[in-house]
């Protein structure tokens, strides 16, 4: 009995004094921290990944940022959500979530974090280092070129933030300085983007020197049209031509017009986001129940009240015949007389 | 020097039984006969009796004369439980007490005994025999003992009093009619005195009809009678209601409640005894002063809000630290797949049966020796142990039935239609093809289906415990099996769960004992729906119902895609297994040298199981979707103290603890979803087609401490109180990972001064103020370090991007709240009244926040500590025994005041989310939002011509809400936003009455709450119409503006309130939530003990008690306590009190029984 008593007393009393069990600093297993990363060519393919991943929910806005607000559409079956109203009919205060840039930012904020940690990953070879670059240069200037157009003067952030002391409130700069990072990194990402991927979705989904020659394409004709600086619309034309030239790329037929939307990665398409890697779009990325052609899906009346329908007079521009009026909208009377 | 000692047994016994019963409770007898000679014992703690004392009671027990040596027997003690076991005969009782003491004994008469040393017997039988008739008095063994009995200078005269000349003999009883074993019965001014046999019986000599009997027993009430002319008297013992004496649990230890100087409320197992509920933060409500407690959802199983003293943080949680026998326990919540709603409750895990008392710590001196943790206040649980004695069987069992409380209005078909066509009219809508009226004629008018007799049932409910607890000379035990089942009052739910625990402490030798205490739980759930946003929330959606739809077809079956359907057809189980073990070995190497070491376990796994057949969705097809989740969460923790208790000269008494602990929790998930499954009728994963989801998750924290405490008090009336813990957590940055949390505490005990001896008035009156720091360490475990976020995907590959909160803050630390408290402990007239009153000031710094940072950084937020809260506020506790006699009376009243302001937030910018705010001086989760004056009678009345949002807006009309334009600008926009209300009370408390009369006892329980406004989103969402076909809402839409001229303050209605009258942050949806309850009722009838016992009953009780009878609240929701009070995780106080529609509560009626063996 003596013995069993020393022994525990040995066990509970005096070992937890001598060694403590539980330490502090303890390493997560499901996460990993900021100071962990940056060392292997997997890190830096996975953060590429992540960025493509950000662009995602810059493209869902992307309709509400662009054609919601130019007229196309009419009034929806039941009720648009008021924060989509608002765009529509440019009521926008600052309580408005579409008035808010955080999307943009946060695809600019991992393209920056990118581009200041490529250097440290030992092993990549020059050719992926620069197709990083070009993806991440890619993706800051087409979000910032978003930006501009929207808000005119943004901050323009082209350094990542590493500490939760650092100053999070600089200014907005001229548009001028933007538009002036957007050339800069339209230009390079020009050079180092590949011409394709290993697989079509990828060369459909990623950036490649196609998208970054349509880019700067849509951006030289914003810059002579609405800016109306010289120069631009020829720039915008070399652009255009080098891509029509080069890349391969070809109209679908008008019979398959539809294509475009309903299915994915067609002849047709320069860059296109990607949503799910199983399905077609439309059913999966958030915008079919918004944006995308009537036509081409079929949802429960009830349960959706988001439909935004082309307008009539939209569909009355379109010669008499024009099969892709027909691909691409619903008769609105018809469809209602469906539902009921 | 042999000296032989012999006395009678009737004398004497005066002074020597309080020590017996005082030693059998370890604690003093609190009696008027005995209270002068409090001061000269308190202070000694006894757990054994000397061997001279269990003689003297064995002499009195059974009338016996001992002859024993006055040296043979000093130093010897023996084991106080041996004195309470019954034996049959002297023979027995003295072979068993000297058993193992190298002592005998011999018989020398019929009733006189020697006892002898083994050693030396024969001599000393000898020398003792041939002594026998020459014996003297020797007192000098009771001298020595520190009590001291107002005639004990007369004792050595005593021995040759004269024999009193009247026999007395009686029987004395305590309320439930059993008798008291051991009373203490005195002659009042005289030395003669006798205990109680084990019927309760007692015999004693008086010397006239004029003598006064005094019975006395620690825990009852002093009882004085004069003799009379009966000779058999039948003696009722009142238990004492004093709290003084009782001893109060404290952070790793214990303390007598009159030496103590910090805010302790505590809540005693036997007031929270045949109540009708699951768990045992339910039992708090309206107990304690300063706590307030709601059930957010009555969801079978499910969790409650505890806040004590106010809510101290935004983001850092406000829940209290629960600890259960010194192991402090997951709490909170482990839900991932609850469809909104409070989660499951792992309080629910512990027997309300099996706890012993609850001690709520509420100041600085109190918590801060749990350091981090305690900034919300401290819930400790004792659970029942052991008692030496043979064993006591109990069984309880309660049958009932629950019922909702109320039900809401609702339009009938007719109002339905004429509201539709109105609304439809109104809106000027014409998008349907033809005429809309006529579309909607497609629906059944005729109709008329009241949605929520489809949702509630009446539910029965029923526990059985069982527990077996007693003791010998080395071992106690507490031991039980519980089986508890509720069905819901909402169809298709319900919980049930079996507990069992086992409580055991061994005493190895008079040094070392070792114990444990050990419950496992099996609970298991179904739930229902209590989501506001997604089209499965049940309450919600069956109450916008329209009452021309119904659930069922014309064939009886049930529709697809409607609320009622959810709820019958959904399997969302839940089961979760619980242990809660603690094992501990406690060695006193030297006398009032304790070293305790204990190593506790906690360990949940709680197992989720959704599943929604085909007919829950109306489109699409086979929908079916599915999740399964299981969580485990295993805590373990290693704590050693050391404690000392030393008293210098008689007047100084110092007891100190010092200690260690660590604890590591670790919590894994895993857990997937799944769609498209191939039937109906398999519930779980294997049978979905697609899986959506798979994840395992695996998050871990650690604490490291260092504790103190140093208490001293100078003959109890001068008492200080330091305490102290050095906490270190893993969560917190690298720079600032130790915290340091003290507190000092003193006492005043004015009623021991002298100049407080000589009146009658006050008993009782304690003095004290304490000031201190505790912390608040609940954010999540690696939010400091800078995390990436996993998880991104694109075209199948899997990406990291920094998460938005990733930023690393090595500065980030403790949530720190410095407390200072004033109280006051009161008695008067005998301890018949009792006040404890508070007033305290709680300041809560560097508040943990996720300060949102401009986003163009590509962060959203960062993890800091900014910002201030102040609770001040001021606690009543009133215990009052009104009447005492026969027919007894007792009240207890507490009732606490908090008010909460925030006192600065990060850049001092309001932090607005829906329609709650956070500003600088106002409460936490203010109602924020536009206030409505009115309704536009006429279009003229708006003679301003006010703006809907922007300069181009509409020009509001009649029938439109006139919002106050809080800017003057003539435009309503979100500029005219004002605090709207304030979810926080006024104050909350309680008020129980608890009356007996003969064997009838009754509890009458009243909780109450005002001054709290709540946000009826519920409300809303039935009556703005914003859904587009109109929703089945209350009769207040029958209120509505219908044409020019009418004044009323409900609207105009339009389809999906286009103009936004009914918008969600409008004050026509905020109410006074005040309530007073009726929340318990409990008539018991104990039947007599004669006939119990023929039955081989010691003790039974039958009972009806009803729960939470009677509401009163002008509040229209089902009930004032059924909205979000931030339980679960996802809500924080920014936004609380709104009611979204979760579970209502029950009202039941259950009968009991209480049977003792």
């Amino acid at each position: 009995m003596k013995k069993f008593i020393s022994i525990l007393l040995e066990a509970i009393l005096i070992v937890p004094f001598l060694t403590s069990c539980a330490k502090l600093d303890l390493t997560p297993v499901d996460s990993i921290t900021q100071d962990k990363y940056w060392n292997t060519p997997d890190e830096a393919a996975a953060a590429v990944v992540g960025l493509n991943d950000n662009l995602q929910t810059v493209a869902l806005w992307s309709g509400v940022w662009g054609d919601l607000r130019a007229d196309i559409y009419s009034s929806t079956r039941g009720n648009l959500v008021q924060t989509l109203t608002d765009v529509m009919k440019n009521n926008l205060t600052s309580e408005s979530p579409f008035g808010n840039w955080t999307r943009l930012y946060t695809a600019i904020g991992t393209a920056n974090w990118i581009l200041k940690n490529l250097s440290k990953v030992q092993g990549l070879t020059d050719v992926t280092r620069n197709q990083y670059m070009g993806e991440a240069l890619f993706a800051r200037s087409f979000c910032y070129y978003y930006a501009v157009r929207i808000w005119g003067d943004v901050p323009l952030i082209t350094e990542p933030y590493t500490s939760a002391t650092d100053d999070f409130f600089q200014p907005r700069n001229s548009k001028a300085e933007v538009y002036a990072q957007i050339e800069k990194d339209i230009e390079e990402a020009i050079l180092k983007l590949p011409v394709s991927f290993g697989s079509i979705s990828n060369t459909k989904g990623r950036p490649t020197k196609w998208a970054a020659l349509a880019l700067k394409t849509d951006y030289s004709l914003w810059m002579a049209k609405v800016e109306g600086r010289a120069g631009y619309a020829q720039k915008s034309l070399e652009a255009a031509n080098e891509l029509l030239s080069k890349s391969g790329l070809s109209l679908v037929s008008t019979a398959n017009y539809a294509t475009i939307f309903s299915s994915k990665n067609t002849t047709e398409s320069i860059y296109e986001i990607q949503f799910n890697n199983s399905i077609n779009e439309v059913q999966d990325n958030g915008t079919g129940s918004s944006f995308s052609p009537a036509a081409l899906t079929s949802y429960d009346p009830f349960g959706s009240f988001n439909r935004l329908l082309i307008h009539e007079k939209l569909i009355s521009t379109f010669e008499p015949g024009d099969a892709r009026v027909n691909a691409v909208t619903l008769d609105i009377k018809l469809f209602f007389s469906q539902v009921h | 020097m042999k000296v032989k000692l012999l006395l009678k047994s009737s004398v004497l016994i005066g002074c020597i039984l309080p020590i017996m019963t005082m030693s059998q409770d370890g604690r003093v007898a609190n009696s008027s006969t005995t209270k002068r000679t409090d001061k000269s014992i308190k202070s000694k703690e006894i757990t054994h009796f000397s061997l001279k004392e269990a003689l003297i009671r064995i002499r009195q027990i059974y009338k016996v004369d001992i002859l024993f040596d006055a040296e043979t027997v000093t130093g010897i003690y023996i084991s106080s439980e041996l004195t309470n076991n019954k034996f049959s005969s002297v023979d027995e009782a003295l072979k068993k007490i000297l058993n193992g003491k190298k002592l005998s004994f011999r018989r020398l008469k019929n009733d006189s005994f020697i006892i002898i040393s083994v050693n030396d017997s024969t001599k000393n039988a000898a020398a003792t025999e041939a002594n026998f008739s020459s014996v003297t008095g020797d007192v000098s063994g009771f001298k020595s003992n520190t009590y001291k009995f107002e005639t004990e200078k007369n004792v050595s005269n005593a021995v040759y009093h004269a024999v009193p000349e009247i026999p007395i003999t009686g029987r004395v009883v305590n309320q439930a009619g059993q008798p008291v074993v051991g009373a203490n019965v005195i002659v009042r001014g005289s030395n003669t005195g006798t205990t109680t046999d084990n019927n309760g019986r007692f015999t004693i000599n008086v010397n006239s009809e004029k003598d006064i009997l005094l019975f006395s027993y620690v825990g009852y009430d002093t009882y004085e009678t004069p003799v009379g002319s009966k000779k058999d008297l039948q003696i009722v013992l009142q238990s004492s209601i004093s709290v003084l004496d009782d001893v109060v649990v404290v952070g790793y230890g214990t303390q007598r409640r009159g030496k103590i100087t910090s805010a302790i409320s505590s809540v005693r197992g036997k007031d929270l005894e045949n109540i009708p509920i699951a768990s045992v933060d339910n039992l708090l409500q309206g107990r304690a002063a300063g706590v307030q407690v709601s059930q957010s959802s009555g969801q079978p199983g499910g969790a409650l809000t505890v806040r004590i003293r106010g809510n101290t943080s935004v983001q850092g949680g406000n829940d209290p630290l629960f600890v259960v026998d010194g192991v402090p326990i997951q709490s909170n919540s482990v839900d991932r797949l609850a469809d909104g709603g409070a989660g499951s409750n792992p309080l629910a895990d512990i027997n309300p049966s099996d706890i012993e008392s609850i001690e709520i710590l509420k100041d600085a001196a109190a918590t801060s020796i749990y350091g981090a943790r305690a900034a919300n206040g401290v819930v400790l649980i004792t659970t029942k142990k052991g008692k030496s004695g043979a064993p006591s069987i109990k069984f309880n069992a309660y049958y009932g039935t629950q019922e909702i409380i109320k039900k809401l209005s609702q339009i009938n078909a007719r109002q339905y239609r004429e509201y539709v066509k109105e609304s439809w009219a109104n809106s000027g809508r014409d998008i349907r093809t033809g005429d809309p009226i006529q579309a909607l004629d497609s629906f059944n008018f005729n109709n008329d289906y009241y949605w929520q007799d489809a949702l509630f049932q009446s539910a029965p409910m029923s526990n059985y415990d069982l527990s077996v607890s007693g003791g010998q000379e080395k071992i106690s035990y507490y031991l039980s099996g519980a089986y508890f089942n509720q069905d819901g009052i909402m169809r298709n739910s319900m919980f049930d769960r079996i507990t069992t625990r086992a409580n055991v402490e061994y005493k190895a030798s008079d040094k070392f004992k070792l114990g444990n205490t050990f419950t496992f739980s099996h609970s298991t759930s179904n739930r229902v729906s209590e989501s506001n946003t997604d089209s499965r929330g049940v309450l919600f959606r069956t109450l916008s119902r329209m009452p021309t739809d119904a659930p069922y077809d014309d064939a009886g079956n049930l529709k697809p895609n409607n609320p009622i359907t959810t709820l019958l057809a959904s399997y969302q189980r839940t089961g979760s297994n619980r242990l809660i073990g603690n094992v501990y070995g406690e060695l006193e190497p030297v006398k009032n040298f304790v070293l305790r070491s204990s190593i506790a376990l906690d360990y949940l796994s709680f197992r989720e199981d959704r599943f929604f057949p085909s007919i829950i969705f109306s489109f699409g097809g086979a929908q079916r979707t599915g999740a399964s989740q299981l969580s485990q969460v295993f805590n373990w923790i290693n704590e050693n103290t050391a404690s000392y208790t030393r008293q210098i000269a008689t007047s100084h008494n110092f007891t100190g603890l010092a200690g260690f602990s660590q604890q590591k929790n670790n919590t894994e998930l895993i857990g997937g979803q799944g769609s498209r499954y191939s039937t109906d009728l398999i519930p779980t994963l294997n049978a979905a087609a697609q899986r959506d989801e798979l994840y395992t998750n695996k998050t871990a924290y650690s604490i490291l401490s260092y504790y103190a405490r140093i208490n001293y008090d100078y003959d109890g009336k001068y008492i200080l109180g330091i305490t102290g813990r050095y906490d270190g957590s893993s969560r917190f940055g690298a720079n600032n990972r130790f915290g340091f949390f003290p507190s000092v505490s003193i006492g005043w005990r004015v009623s021991e001064e002298p100049f407080m001896q000589n009146q009658e008035l006050i008993s009782d009156l304690k003095l004290r103020a304490s000031i201190g720091k505790t912390g608040n360490q609940t954010i999540g475990n690696f939010v400091s370090r800078g995390s990436l976020a996993i998880g991104a995907d694109y075209n199948g590959a899997g990406g990291v991007v920094p998460a938005t909160n990733g930023l690393a803050n090595p500065d980030l630390t403790w949530e720190s709240t410095t407390q200072s408290d004033i109280g006051l402990d009161f008695s008067v007239l005998k301890n018949r009244v009792t006040i404890t009153a508070d007033v305290y000031y709680k300041k809560t710094n560097d508040l943990l926040f996720n300060s949102i940072i401009p986003t163009q950084s590509g962060y959203g937020s960062i993890a800091v500590n900014l910002g201030s809260i102040e609770n001040k506020g001021v606690e009543f506790d009133v215990s009052t025994r009104n009447l005492t006699g026969k027919f007894k009376w007792n009240s207890s009243f507490n009732i606490g005041v908090n008010r909460n302001k925030v006192l600065s937030l990060p850049g001092n910018a309001d932090i607005i989310a829906g329609r709650s705010v956070l500003r600088v001086g106002e409460p936490l989760g203010s109602f924020f939002g536009f206030k409505q004056l009115g309704v536009f009678a006429t279009d003229a009345e708006n003679s301003k011509q006010m703006r809907f949002n922007t300069p181009t807006g509409f020009i509001y009309q009649g029938g439109d809400v006139r919002f106050l334009d809080a800017n003057g600008d003539n435009i309503i926009n979100n500029d005219d936003r004002v605090i709207l209300g304030n979810p926080n009370p006024d104050f909350v408390g309680g008020l129980s009455n608890n009356f007996s009369y003969e064997g009838f006892d009754l509890v009458v329980f009243i909780n109450f709450s005002k001054g709290n406004d709540i946000f009826n989103e519920l409300r809303r969402d039935r009556d703005s119409h914003r859904l587009g076909t109109g929703a089945g809402g209350s009769t207040d839409i029958l209120k509505r503006w219908r044409k020019p001229g009418d004044i009323t303050d409900f609207p105009k209605v339009y389809v999906g309130d286009s103009r936004q009258n009914g918008r969600s942050n409008s004050s026509f949806w905020l109410e006074d939530g005040s309530f007073i309850r009726l929340k318990t009722v409990n008539l018991g009838y104990n039947i007599p003990s004669q006939i119990a016992q023929k039955a081989k009953i010691k003790s039974a009780r039958i009972y009806v008690t009803g729960q939470n009878l009677l509401t009163l609240t002008k509040y229209k929701g089902f009930d004032p306590e059924t909205v979000n009070n931030s339980s679960n995780a996802n809500a924080s106080p920014l936004s609380y009190g709104v009611d979204l529609g979760y579970y209502p509560i029950a009202k039941s009626i259950v009968f009991g029984v209480n049977l003792g063996f």
